[in-house]
């Protein structure tokens, strides 16, 4: 029975390669995808005409001209339209949706979850968001069929298919839906990984001497065990981490914590197999003397070098595009689910899924001429400082510039603190773009106030003397919070005013009292404090551009493993390598622990073998500062744009520079490098 | 191309060559060359002989730019050692095969193939010959892991062979071997000589060296003790040896009262010729395939790869022959080179002949599949004649027998 099974997948195996079966496997997908697609591309259309015709009759509802749709809306948490009433009742009494004018604020975010309810059971969400995206689905499916048929690997999908399948079946029976789209993203990402793999082989291999050894040093991280742990490890816990997120918690946090945890291990992940597989390819080659046979062909050692290097990359690229594809639709599927109200929608689409700069406001700088005279004042006023000048102790130019600096920083400080009961109003320039664009800005703020007690909450009041526009709001100390803000309170030259009083309104003022009183504490806040984001561009090109930096990072890691175990042990070479990742990667807390490292003993001389460590901490941090502060990561989880220029950037710094030194440094060790040793009896 | 000038000159010439190393002080731990002088000329198979620490490897890995010497002087095709391009022209076999364990045969030629830049026909072609001549057909696509030590050993020959090299080195070729694959590593040097390669043997077994080479250096301690050609060596010219049938006691007294009268004195000693055990040990297997008793690991091995015999397409016409995907050209002729100073085997080959009922025609696929043994033969012994040192899979009729 196994024989014959076995002569049959052989036999199937030889007709798959076949041109006529890649022709017959190329029809049967388009027929499949067409099948299951074309029910879902009918549904999405339905439903994205019940949305227009939703959005359409909401969009001028005004409760307060008592208009049909926005009484139903606030009376019976429906809407109707032709004639059949749709919504579950949830915005039932919900006066948050409308303006103190009655107008209806969010009419797009009602419709949107509004239609979610109409979706029926048979269809995914996520395929049947829009017409245009069942398409785009459509697409996508069939074209990645198409390559697995021309690939040659129909039979292998058609097993991949049925075991996945196989393994999922008894979660069927339990109806443990998380536990079977886990099973089934493993299914999905091992073939898709082994796919690439094998067309990436097939590509590079043509490529001459380096895609050689390029392709063979991808051949060795997928058949080797302690290489290929890594990349099963990452292809096995992808898919487990949607099971570790509360379905209970704001749509906007289920994103944020699904993104920065899927990411955060794909990096953590691959940046460890990237430095082990990078120092084990090279050191293993020379310790088990493989190079010996390899370097007596017309191989050069710097290609050798750069087909080791372009190997790792290689791999890093296709297990970033697997892992990023697989995360990216998750994503997709995951926006589709219901949001917890309107302003959680709202966050969605403005905080999270959207790629934000973020500018911080513009501070009064004090004038030199001003601060000199300030300089001058302080010199007079201290009879010591006065005689340790002129005694020679210190040095004037020295003095002045240490308290040009203090002055200035004082000046800001002041600036950035505001007393019980007063307002200070911050001017935000250079935002005509945003203007233009029309999407809302977010306000981010982190306050301290008196003991910056986190189990407690302080008011603070935001007012816009554009249009005289105010609002309250409560802020727990030292934690980041955010208002969202209306893209036309811009003014036309481009500035945003927003003051903020530390102060408390209050509702039960009586007529002819105060309308606010002063809150207790100072309110001040550090440079970073205070920071207004706005839209430049999708989520979806951020996640991408996060992604070439994230690639641009593992390739210096690679190079840097090559080069080390070019002229090291593997032990050795990977104990310089992680060493230089996790100082790179902590170069950000490492600059703010210098700034606070004590240099000086009690009697205020210097302690030698402190100062020596610091300076081996601040040249550290100096040389590897720009791969620590190119962090896509945190930036695709707060919704922060990872520009072109960043990428650009990180290439040009982190990819080329610090690469090519690297591997120039690698150079010069391994072309004088003996790669045989004595083997015989010492004299 | 070689021009004329070039076709004179020696592939290797050493002359005060000195190797030492040192510790990380860069303090003297071994002088492993001391001052040697020798040249290796075109076309020639050459010896290196010397016990094992003599500064045999240190001498071929110093030709190969592995090491770098202390002193003297060292050219390769008139070049450094150090110089990528001569590499294009040199066959390597290590004294140990070094191979990567995650890829199989091919992959693992194709590999090396790919590195000397060889196109994809001719690359392809030549796995299949090389795959084929090592006796590596069934085994080719199991990954190297797998492999015996024998069959690894294998593999290396056919790496150092990929390039049709003009310049072959081989370190202990015959170490790891059974003596069918040693005997066709002899027959493979002879053939490649004929087609006019240079060869480099270094090896501790004399009666390898002895077999097949032209001349020989015989070092010791890093310094050459002797050199020459092998009758230059090893002739005996205080005595001489004449061969017939055997002779009856009274004829052998009448020889040594003719010798006692004409040359004034007698026999040394009279014996009966002993037949070499390798002979009698490749009767043996022949009788086995002959009964066809199965084996595991490595075949005993094809003929010598056509492309080495300079037949079989030519690597333009192999480009042709690729594109229009026709029938496979006919082998030309091989020319022949007389063989005059090489104790060539009676025959073409031995092992080609001890192959002969099962060998397929040339332009067939070699079979995947070895034929089974009788049931009521104990093949157990022949096996272990056959088998590699510790080979890895006994399945039968899998992987070549």
């Amino acid at each position: 029975m196994g024989r014959r099974l076995l002569e049959l997948l052989r036999r199937l195996d030889r007709w798959q390669h076949g041109r006529g079966a890649k022709i017959a496997c190329s029809i049967a997908a388009f027929v499949l995808v067409a099948a299951a697609f074309w029910p879902l591309h009918r549904e999405a259309s339905r439903l994205d005409r019940l949305e227009a015709s939703i959005v359409e009759l909401l969009k001028d509802a005004n409760l307060a001209e008592r208009d049909a749709a926005a009484v139903e809306l606030f009376e019976q948490g429906t809407v109707t339209v032709d004639g059949k009433a749709y919504g579950d009742g949830r915005f039932r009494g919900a006066d948050q949706l409308f303006d103190e004018a009655g107008a209806l604020l969010a009419a797009a975010s009602v419709g949107e979850i509004v239609v979610a309810d109409e979706i029926p059971a048979w269809a995914p969400s996520f395929l049947v968001q829009s017409p245009s995206s069942s398409l785009s689905w459509a697409t996508l499916v069939l074209a990645w069929l198409l390559v697995a048929v021309w690939a040659g690997t129909s039979l292998q999908l058609v097993l991949a298919v049925l075991a996945t399948v196989a393994l999922a079946s008894p979660f069927v029976l339990f109806g443990k839906v998380g536990a079977i789209f886990a099973i089934g993203g493993m299914g999905l990402l091992g073939f898709s990984f082994v796919l690439l793999v094998r067309l990436v082989i097939a590509g590079v291999s043509g490529l001459g001497q380096p895609g050689a050894v390029a392709a063979t040093v991808i051949r060795e991280a997928v058949r080797q065990k302690a290489f290929a742990g890594f990349i099963v490890l990452l292809l096995v816990v992808l898919p487990l981490i949607p099971l570790w997120i509360d379905p209970t918690t704001p749509l906007r946090y289920q994103l944020q914590v699904f993104i920065g945890r899927s990411l955060g291990i794909t990096y953590a992940v691959a940046a460890c197999m990237t430095l082990v597989l990078a120092c084990a390819t090279v050191a293993f080659e020379i310790r088990d003397r493989q190079i010996l046979q390899l370097m007596t062909k017309p191989l050069a050692r710097s290609r050798y070098l750069l087909g080791k290097w372009s190997g790792i990359v290689l791999l890093d690229a296709v297990l970033l595009a697997v892992c990023g594809l697989s995360i990216f639709l998750f994503i997709q599927y995951l926006k589709t689910r219901p949001a917890a109200d309107a302003f959680d929608a709202q966050a969605v689409r403005d905080e999270v899924l959207v790629a934000r700069v973020g500018i911080e406001p513009q501070y009064d700088l004090l004038p030199r001429a001003r601060l000199l005279e300030m300089i001058d004042e302080a010199i007079e006023n201290d009879p010591m400082l006065r005689d340790e000048i002129s005694q020679g102790e210190r040095d004037e130019y020295e003095v002045r510039r240490e308290l040009f600096a203090e002055y200035q920083k004082e000046n800001l400080a002041a600036q950035r603190s505001i007393a019980p009961g007063d307002e200070k109003i911050y001017r935000f320039p250079g935002l005509a773009a945003a203007r233009r664009l029309g999407a809302n800005l977010t306000l981010r703020y982190k306050f301290y106030a008196g003991e910056s007690d986190p189990h407690v909450q302080y008011p603070v009041i935001f007012r816009f003397p554009e249009d005289g526009t105010w609002t309250d709001r409560r802020y727990v100390p030292a934690q980041s919070m955010v208002l969202v803000i209306p893209a036309d309170l811009i003014g036309e030259d481009g500035g945003l005013d927003v003051g903020i009083a530390n102060a408390a309104f209050n509702p039960n003022a009586a007529p002819g009292t105060a309308a606010v009183f002063p809150a207790e504490h100072t309110i001040f806040f550090d440079p970073e404090g205070l920071e207004l984001l706005y839209p430049v561009s999708s989520f979806e090109a951020n996640f991408l551009r996060g992604m070439l930096v994230t690639l641009v990072k593992l390739s210096f890691l690679a190079m840097l493993g090559v080069a080390m175990a070019s002229f090291l042990s593997f032990p050795v070479a990977c104990l310089v390598g992680f060493a230089v990742f996790l100082a790179a990667e902590a170069g950000p807390f490492l600059a703010q622990s210098i700034g606070s490292y004590r240099i000086y003993e009690d009697d205020g001389s210097v302690d030698w073998v402190k100062q020596g460590i610091r300076s081996i901490a601040v040249g550290t941090e100096w040389v590897l500062r720009a791969f620590g502060q190119t962090r896509p990561n945190p930036a695709l989880v707060e919704g922060r744009e990872v520009s072109w220029g960043d990428v650009f950037r990180s290439l040009g710094v982190i990819g080329l520079g610090w690469s090519a030194a690297v591997l120039v440094i690698a150079m010069l060790v391994f072309r004088r490098k003996e790669l045989a040793v004595y083997s015989g009896q010492t004299s | 191309m070689v021009t004329t000038n070039e076709s004179q000159a020696p592939v290797v010439e050493a002359a005060g060559l000195v190797k030492v190393f040192s510790d990380f002080w860069m303090r003297a731990k071994a002088r492993a060359v001391d001052g040697i002088d020798f040249s290796i000329r075109r076309h020639e198979i050459f010896g290196l002989l010397g016990p094992n620490g003599s500064g045999k490897s240190t001498t071929i890995k110093l030709m190969l730019g592995l090491l770098r010497k202390t002193r003297g002087r060292l050219t390769v095709f008139g070049r450094d050692p150090s110089d990528v391009s001569i590499k294009r022209r040199i066959g390597y076999l290590p004294e140990e095969s070094y191979m990567y364990r995650f890829l199989n045969a091919h992959e693992t030629l194709d590999y090396y193939g790919r590195i000397f830049g060889l196109r994809g026909a001719v690359r392809k072609r030549r796995i299949e010959e090389l795959i084929e001549m090592v006796g590596l057909g069934g085994a080719g696509h199991r990954p190297v892991g797998e492999y015996s030590k024998g069959m690894t050993r294998r593999l290396g020959i056919a790496q150092a062979l990929i390039n049709d090299p003009e310049f072959l080195i081989l370190d202990e070729p015959t170490s790891g071997l059974d003596p069918i694959g040693t005997r066709q590593v002899k027959d493979l040097l002879v053939d490649l000589k004929k087609r006019g390669k240079t060869i480099l043997l270094s090896s501790h077994l004399l009666a390898d060296v002895e077999d097949v080479c032209d001349r020989m250096v015989i070092l010791y301690g890093g310094r050459i003790r002797a050199s020459g050609t092998g009758e230059e060596l090893l002739r005996d010219s205080s005595h001489t040896l004449i061969r017939t049938g055997r002779l009856h006691e009274s004829t052998i007294a009448e020889i040594e009262r003719v010798l006692a009268s004409k040359e004034g004195f007698g026999i040394d000693g009279v014996e009966l010729p002993r037949q070499k055990l390798e002979e009698f040990f490749l009767q043996i297997v022949e009788r086995a395939r002959a009964e066809q008793a199965a084996t595991s690991g490595a075949a005993g091995g094809g003929p010598t790869a056509k492309f080495l015999m300079g037949e079989g397409p030519s690597e333009g016409e192999a480009l042709i022959e690729g594109l229009v995907r026709g029938e496979p050209a006919k082998p030309a002729a091989a020319v022949k080179a007389p063989t005059a100073s090489v104790a060539a085997p009676a025959k073409e080959s031995v092992l080609e002949e001890l192959l002969q009922p099962e060998r397929p025609a040339p332009s067939a696929k070699p079979s995947a599949k070895a034929p089974e043994a009788p049931r009521d033969v104990d093949s157990s012994v022949i096996e272990g004649l056959l088998g590699d040192e510790g080979a890895g899979d006994a399945r039968k009729g899998g992987d070549g027998a």
